[in-house]
């Protein structure tokens, strides 16, 4: 990772929502480099950015924080890197503090705890223009005396607005003031009297630098007496995520459609040049059906985490937080356990590394035991198959379509499950040790900035596509393998995949899962399904497509709804709702709790949870004749 | 069950509310230096009018800081911790302070400008700030709590 051409080494460190990967953003472009801490799952955001004087440097992007005092375990990266304390990566030689101009109180407070550590640190006051249009007026001079700091101002979403940062940095460079690489930083933990006294100096310099309106943001107040309304705030916010959840379905249709037939036209390119055989059948049936028929709900998932990052940017994500603080913790959970198990509903991987925000190790381990049943979007292509394959395409009550209704009620019965369980928990595991305290800025809203929506999306679309194509691509080529091979004897009366590996697997699993009405095709698929859930259906399309080669071209679905009966499909979609199927997300919590007891107690729940409910689903839909 | 944190932390704050009418709560301003030794209270300290904690305060409050202390809040963290979580999001002594909106079950938690910034947090770690309403807040207002 060294290289002798790169400079400087940056980190930029400011509160939460000061406006920070914005600004990185517009330092770094798309070139960033997304990736985890060495032993924890903290995100870990680098990139290279070249300053007006042509010196490369490295930036790094630090988790929010309020104080070195680290509460969480992401500010614990933060807190460890700027100390240069942190194994394996070299401390920053200089330090950035951003801050929001148009609230700079805790950010002075913080640029002082900083300034302590000894090393070079540039004051960046963030959206600079908000701030003036509030009527922020802002003595930079002034500022810059008081803290004995460069001040600079810094607008991200604009351009040229970091210019004069990077002018600053490229002053600091060349003036030779970057401490000797590997200088670990001082710093003592601070009492609440030297807090007390490190705010009323960043008060002090606030009134003499900064003249600040009477009333805060008038926006931000009015959307704040509607959004935060006790009733009304709870009625958007339930309105919120069925509309997202509307969304996902209904928008994602026409890109999804393309897609498919993308993948089909390339099956049928591979079909008419080459020969038929095994090549052509590991390519058209194993690799492009099988990457297909997971890429395909690239756009759904995009939509969601589009929701996801809108909020987030606006500024609501911390007004959920809030309104359901109350209502979580009913179920045991922790305010600040909505925002990781919101994202829970797109990948239970980045879900349950958002718990780290949580810093009570009790409140976390509940929201990672509960995360992975919050409907996940791999779900997705699972549910949508079997809906659309069983459920009639009807509109009810005017304007509802009863495939979202169905997708819906399996979205509910996720968050149900997690709200029992987490009470369970706490109720059983948990009983004597009390609830941790729920400290959260509401920030100001903010008009969402495409470029960094684009960022984020795109970012996450990476993530997706590279997992479609290495675990899931090499999880096809297995199920095809086993689908395949052995070759049917010459005089085979049943069809090709009755004879290969898979079947017999299946069929050793038959007996245990026949009660819920699994056939042995479904079992197969199960398998894979454990790689990622999503595979599921690449490997239904495996087996019933090699399984129908003759017949070309044919719909999964189709063939799904001619095969099962009603009652084996809704056991299955109980089934899904619950069980532990994502080998991705067991190591995750293995990483994240420490133990393979907590990893193990997940499975063993979710399992026992997830044949309970197919089972029920089986038998009562049998028993109203959907047999 | 939303109301079963409630119904503990309400005795402690009723009578932290009592003690208040008759103990002094704030000081000059050349007192507050020594904020961290709130437990030792002078009685030739100014006492001030009407102040509460405000975790018992109600919506619409609006006052300063007289005191941030460390309080037992029944959460799993000691009471210095309580407090020094509390200024780092700029709870301090002297800071304007305005109670914005609470949540529908329990009345809780609350959102609360402090200065410049919003702060969400529940009632009973805010029942460790003592805060005097400003001169228009009409006891009126506080008799209604």
């Amino acid at each position: 990772m060294t290289d002798v051409a790169l400079t400087a080494r940056i980190a930029l460190v400011g509160n939460p929502n000061c406006g920070k990967t914005a600004l990185f953003n517009a330092l770094t472009g798309s070139r960033q480099k997304v990736a985890n801490y060495p032993g924890v799952t903290v995100e870990r955001k680098e990139a290279v950015a070249t300053t007006p004087a042509g010196v490369a440097v490295r930036l790094l992007d630090l988790p929010g924080t309020y104080s070195l005092r680290a509460r969480s375990l992401d500010e614990v990266v933060t807190r460890d890197i700027v100390l240069g304390r942190f194994a394996g990566e070299d401390a920053p030689e200089l330090l950035v503090c951003v801050a929001d101009a148009t609230n700079l109180r805790l950010a002075l407070r913080l640029a002082l705890e900083l300034k302590r550590v000894g090393r070079p640190v540039i004051l960046a006051l963030n959206m600079f223009d908000i701030a003036r249009h509030r009527g922020v007026e802002i003595d930079l001079a002034r500022l810059s005396t008081e803290l004995g700091l460069p001040v600079v101002s810094s607008v991200a979403v604009r351009r040229g607005g970091t210019r004069e940062l990077l002018d600053r940095i490229d002053a600091v460079i060349r003036g030779g003031e970057l401490p000797e690489a590997g200088a670990a930083g001082s710093w003592a933990e601070p009492s609440a009297a030297e807090l007390r006294a490190a705010q009323r100096e960043a008060d002090r310099i606030l009134r003499s630098a900064v003249r600040i309106p009477e009333r805060g943001d008038p926006l931000t107040q009015r959307i704040d007496r509607i959004v935060l309304h006790p009733v009304l705030g709870l009625a958007i916010l339930l309105t919120l995520l069925f509309l997202m959840f509307q969304a996902v379905f209904t928008w994602a249709q026409v890109p999804m459609d393309l897609i498919k037939s993308g993948f089909d036209w390339l099956g049928r390119l591979v079909g008419a040049a080459v020969p038929a055989g095994a090549l052509r059948s590991f390519l058209a049936d194993g690799v492009i059906s099988g990457v297909g028929s997971v890429v395909v709900f690239l756009p759904q998932i995009l939509i969601l985490f589009l929701f996801i990052l809108l909020l987030e940017d606006f500024g609501y994500m911390a007004r959920a937080a809030f309104l359901m603080d109350r209502i979580m913790g009913g179920a045991g959970l922790h305010g600040r356990a909505f925002i990781p198990l919101l994202s829970s509903f797109a990948c239970a991987i980045p879900g349950i590394m958002a718990t780290r925000v949580i810093d009570s190790r009790r409140d976390r381990l509940a929201t990672i035991l509960v995360a992975p049943l919050m409907t996940c979007s791999a779900r997705i292509p699972v549910y949508t198959l079997i809906i659309s394959a069983f459920v009639p395409a009807r509109t009810v009550w005017a304007i509802f379509s009863l495939q979202g209704l169905v997708m819906f009620g399996l979205y509910a019965a996720g968050i149900a499950a997690a709200l029992g369980m987490s009470w369970a928990m706490r109720r059983l595991l948990w009983r004597r040790e009390p609830s941790n305290p729920f400290m959260l800025e509401l920030p100001d809203y903010k008009r969402p900035v495409a470029r960094n929506l684009a960022l984020g999306l795109l970012q996450r679309a990476k993530i997706f596509l590279r997992r479609a194509g290495t675990t899931i691509f090499a999880m096809m080529v297995v199920i095809w393998f086993l689908c395949s091979v052995p070759t049917p004897p010459p005089d085979a009366t049943e069809p090709a995949i009755e004879y290969s590996l898979a079947a017999r697997i299946g069929h050793a699993l038959e007996p245990a899962l026949a009660p819920i009405g699994f056939n042995w095709q479904i079992d197969v698929a199960l398998i894979p399904g454990m790689a990622a859930r999503e595979v599921a259906v690449a490997s239904l399309g495996t087996v019933y497509a090699v399984e129908n080669a003759d017949e070309d071209g044919d719909q999964l679905g189709h063939v799904l709804a001619g095969q099962w009966s009603l009652a084996t499909a809704l056991s299955l979609l109980a089934w899904y709702v619950f069980a532990p199927q994502c080998a991705s997300t067991l190591s995750v919590v293995k990483r994240e709790t420490g133990s393979w007891r907590w990893m193990l107690f997940l499975f063993g729940y979710m399992l026992a949870l997830a044949y309970a409910a197919a089972f029920a689903t089986y038998h009562i839909a049998l028993w109203l004749g959907a047999g | 069950m939303p109301d079963a944190n409630v119904a503990t932390a309400a005795p402690e704050l009723q009578s932290q509310t009592s003690r208040n009418s008759f103990l002094p709560l704030c000081w000059e301003a050349s007192g507050m230096r020594s904020g961290a030794k709130f437990a030792i209270v002078g009685s030739a300290l100014k006492p001030a009018r009407g102040a509460v904690t405000l975790g018992a305060a109600p919506v619409g409050f609006t006052g300063h800081i007289c005191a941030v202390r460390p309080v037992a809040s029944g959460s799993g963290l000691p009471p210095q911790e309580i407090e020094r979580r509390l200024i780092e999001l700029g709870f301090v002594e002297g800071a304007r302070i305005e109670i914005l909106h609470e949540g529908l079950f329990g009345r809780d938690p609350i959102a609360v400008r402090v200065d410049g910034a919003t702060i969400a947090l529940r009632r009973r770690e805010a029942a460790a700030i003592v805060v005097e309403p400003e001169s228009e807040t009409t006891p009126a207002a506080l008799a209604a709590e």
